[in-house]
């Protein structure tokens, strides 16, 4: 899910992120509306939140409208800036840091909810605050690291370009067109996999409350430490075959200096 | 190198800028503080749903959606509570504000939550929208004004 960027991306990696990533944005988006009556996971309805607030001069709601925005955009900032500058150095470090950052903060609203939560306006407007920068964090992860294709935190696109695909759909041509196929399932497992999240954290929320978001961090923790268990996984196939080689190696050739032969194969050995 | 001073010298200045307006506006929770008089409540009579809503709140059902207390004073308190008048006797019940100040929710003990939108709220007037849906508007209005005596808010100034 993580390991790889842009164009080397398949179908398989990108559904499999957006659809733990959906998820946990349809979960985080209902949370915040139950709790603090406000959306995170999109800022369209934001802009004409401002606009209203604006126009009707409440400086004060309007000023927080921004404020918001701002941290939505400062999220997919700070995503895109880990993932231009440390992908070459480390391909999974760089996408992973923005998950990692995205959990941080929605444990802290989970944690804060939970237990120090007083209800003023001023927590919920920071608690808020924060969602929305995890929100922010993950679409600028998910569209920076798949080339654009899947942005998990609101439907908007993406139910235009179903609409899109599925009118492209009525001409045979398209129909057996594989990309075309392609980005349906993609985009449909999205929709339906942040609807399912939205439904779960409403019934959740009745039971559960702030713990809700415990829930969706685990969630997150999957997609980082699938690929972190990928990776351990390969690094282990590796060495096995490294030492099955080594051992073949000791059978069919003589005895001399087996051991500088050996240290130089496995220094050949690819490190991920 | 240039980039970057540019990129810290916005960030700096919107940081600025959010802390002055912070400074010189009052939150809603604030300029709520005192004693309000319900002066007339509404309902939008062309919602069938509404008017289902006021029905039942008037033929006082076991739990009615929303609770419209007319010709009521309503005293917000800055603990979080809330003095309501009601054919002479006082009951206390909590006030929260939520969302970016647009919601006012009144709880009436631990189990019952009534939630109206902040439509309006200067020094002078407030009204609430009740509403049973976050989607949905303009259901039922209340309309207050504030009560002429000093208020709480200047009281505590």
């Amino acid at each position: 899910m993580l390991r790889k960027y842009s164009n080397s991306r398949t179908l398989g990696d990108n559904v499999r992120l957006g659809v733990l990533t959906a998820f946990s944005a349809g979960m985080v988006n209902i949370g915040s509306l139950l709790l603090f009556f406000s959306f995170t996971s999109n800022v369209t309805g934001h802009y004409a939140i401002l606009a209203a607030e604006l126009v009707k001069g409440n400086l004060y709601q309007a000023a927080v409208v921004l404020g918001w925005i701002f941290l939505f955009f400062f999220g997919g900032f700070v995503s895109n800036m880990f993932v231009i500058h440390l992908n070459k150095k480390n391909t999974y470090i760089a996408h992973a840091i923005p998950i990692v950052l995205e959990i941080l903060c929605l444990v802290a609203v989970g944690t804060y909810g939970q237990f120090f939560y007083k209800e003023t306006l001023v927590e919920t407007e920071v608690l808020l605050a924060l969602m929305l920068f995890a929100m922010g964090l993950q679409n600028g992860l998910t569209a920076s690291i798949s080339n654009f294709a899947v942005k998990t935190t609101h439907l908007t696109g993406v139910t235009t370009d179903l609409g899109i695909l599925f009118s492209m759909f009525t001409h045979k041509e398209y129909r057996k067109n594989k990309e075309m196929k392609a980005k349906a399932i993609l985009l449909l497992s999205i929709v339906s996999s942040y609807a399912a999240g939205a439904v779960v954290a409403g019934v959740t929320y009745m039971h559960m409350g702030f713990s809700l978001f415990f829930v969706v961090s685990a969630f997150l923790v999957v997609v980082i430490f699938y690929d972190f268990y990928k990776l351990k996984l390969f690094r282990f196939l590796t060495n096995k075959r490294t030492k099955q080689a080594e051992v073949k190696q000791n059978k069919s050739t003589p005895t001399a200096f087996p051991n500088v032969q050996l240290k130089k194969e496995k220094e050949e050995v690819p490190v991920y | 190198m240039k980039l970057w001073i540019a990129y810290i010298s916005i960030f700096i200045l919107g940081i600025g800028g959010f802390a002055f307006a912070f400074k010189h506006v009052t939150s809603p929770e604030k300029t709520i503080l005192g004693e309000w008089k319900e002066i007339d409540w509404k309902y939008e009579t062309s919602v069938a749903f509404a008017a289902d809503i006021a029905a039942a709140s008037k033929a006082k059902t076991e739990q009615p959606e929303f609770s419209f207390h007319k010709a009521e004073d309503w005293s917000f308190l800055p603990d979080g509570r809330l003095r309501l008048v009601i054919a002479g006797k006082e009951e206390t019940l909590t006030w929260r504000i939520k969302g970016r100040g647009h919601v006012l929710q009144i709880r009436y003990g631990a189990d019952r939550i009534e939630n109206y939108q902040l439509t309006v709220l200067d020094n002078n007037r407030m009204v609430l929208n009740a509403e049973s849906d976050v989607q949905a508007r303009g259901i039922a209005q209340l309309i207050f004004e504030r009560k002429k005596t000093e208020t709480y808010a200047q009281e505590i100034q």
